[in-house]
């Protein structure tokens, strides 16, 4: 009996898509890398490119690393996807904590330049209330 | 020879063999190589756990980084890879750092509230300066405006004293007018001449003061007090009736009844001149009673307040 030219493309196809199903990255590696590519985007969406770039960047370049590898080297894929997890946490909590800083330096100058006028109107020339003490505790930087 | 020779062989072999099995030893007992992102990630865990903020702003990266510190060690301990090592490490290391930065915004956060309180007190206690200092300048304002009402309160006292003042010596000098006019005087060359209605004053042939006369001597006297350096002159006239001495006589007789009348009122006799001149200055007709009686008359001269005399005073009228 002879193959017919149709029933080999059919026999081979078949073969191909079981290989298909089975090859590729272990679920655990694939949950992996789609949980660093979300918390990359997260540190993006909260101004790492701009705040944190350098740690932004490795968390990128690691998840790229980690897609290259995921078919023929599981493991060290998932590693590097873990590492670009916390890579990409640690550029969302820096870019936050230099906001928080910015935002801390804005309200101190201010704080600042309000302090002096209440100053200069306090001792100018309109009549100073004599002896009143102007003080106010200094922000503690702790 | 020989025994000799190995005898001092033996030592110098046997001492290389056992550097030899100690070196071997240290190795298998020797733990695995030092690892530098272990100790990267031991004293980042623990610089997180010290931070006295890790609980309230990192506690999941607190947990995270000790738990994959733990198996770190762990597998440091069975002597796995340095590759698995080193990513479990990486993992503790990060997180830590992780949580510092969260406990630093954490930080970042409670000052920005607390600096964000003093600025609203700083504002608040400028505006109430700045309220307390407008009711300041109000009081300011309000007792210097008093004081203006009070300035010109006393600016208008002394404006109606004034008035007041300035309105007495008017009526005094309207008073002094109305005595002059009272006294029915008139201007003339030889100054300001009045004259005691005759009709009144004396019979015919008479020096004797009527008693009707006594009102116009009166005002004539107050006016002397009143202008005490004003002096007069006074002329008695007569009619055509009797003789011309005899007429002359009489005519010094009537002005020295009115002298005398004037001096009983107190006004010293210095100050008054009389004169007689007669029958020969006529102002009416003496062929009638009524003409008769005009011309028996006295005329008063009035010197100046200042007692100074127009020229011609001394003269008799000139005969209209």
């Amino acid at each position: 009996m002879q193959w017919s030219n149709a029933t080999f493309t059919t026999i081979v196809a078949a073969g191909a898509l079981i290989a298909g199903c089975s090859s590729g990255p272990p679920r655990q590696t694939t949950a992996d890398l789609a949980r660093a590519q979300t918390l990359v985007a997260q540190a993006q969406s909260t101004g790492a490119q701009q705040y944190a770039a350098a740690d932004l960047q490795t968390a990128r370049d690691k998840v790229q690393q980690a897609n290259q590898l995921a078919d023929h080297d599981a493991r060290r894929a998932d590693r590097l996807a873990n590492e670009a997890a916390v890579d990409a946490q640690l550029a969302s909590a820096r870019a936050q904590n230099a906001k928080a800083q910015h935002a801390l330096d804005d309200v101190n100058r201010s704080l600042q330049s309000l302090r002096e006028e209440t100053e200069r109107s306090t001792n100018g020339a309109v009549a100073p209330p004599a002896g009143e003490p102007n003080t106010l505790p200094p922000p503690s930087p702790r | 020879m020989r025994p000799e020779g190995s005898t001092i062989f033996t030592p110098v072999l046997l001492m290389a063999a056992g550097v030899a099995a100690a070196a071997l030893l240290a190795a298998c007992a020797s733990r695995p190589a030092h690892n530098d992102q272990l100790e990267q990630a031991r004293i980042e865990v623990r610089s997180l756990e010290q931070d006295p903020d890790a609980q309230a702003a990192a506690a999941q990266q607190l947990r995270d980084a000790r738990a994959d510190l733990q198996r770190v060690n762990d597998a440091f301990k069975k002597h796995r890879s340095t590759d698995e090592v080193t990513y479990l490490a990486y993992l503790a290391d990060r997180e830590a750092e992780t949580g510092k930065a969260l406990a630093d915004e954490y930080r970042a956060h409670e000052q920005l509230a607390k600096a964000n309180e003093d600025r609203n007190r700083i504002l608040l206690e400028a505006r109430t300066q700045e309220a307390r200092r407008a009711r300041e300048q109000a009081q300011t304002a309000g007792e210097q405006a008093q004081n203006a009402q009070e300035e010109a309160q006393r600016q208008a006292q002394q404006a109606a004293a004034a008035r007041e003042e300035a309105e007495r010596a008017q009526s005094e000098l309207q008073k002094e007018q109305q005595e002059l006019s009272d006294l029915k005087t008139r201007q003339t060359q030889r100054g300001l001449e009045l004259t005691l209605a005759s009709d009144v004053l004396f019979n015919t042939g008479s020096a004797e003061l009527k008693p009707g006369a006594a009102l116009q001597i009166n005002r004539l006297a107050d006016f002397m007090r009143g202008n005490p350096k004003t002096r007069v002159i006074i002329e008695g006239y007569t009619d055509s009736t009797g003789s011309a001495a005899f007429n002359e006589q009489l005519s010094e007789q009537r002005a020295q009844a009115v002298a005398s009348a004037l001096a009983t009122q107190g006004i010293a006799m210095d100050r008054v001149q009389t004169v007689g001149r007669g029958q020969g200055y006529p102002v009416a007709s003496n062929a009638t009673p009524a003409g008769r009686q005009q011309n028996r008359r006295v005329d008063i001269i009035l010197s100046d307040i200042s007692g100074r005399f127009a020229q011609g005073a001394n003269q008799g009228p000139v005969v209209r």
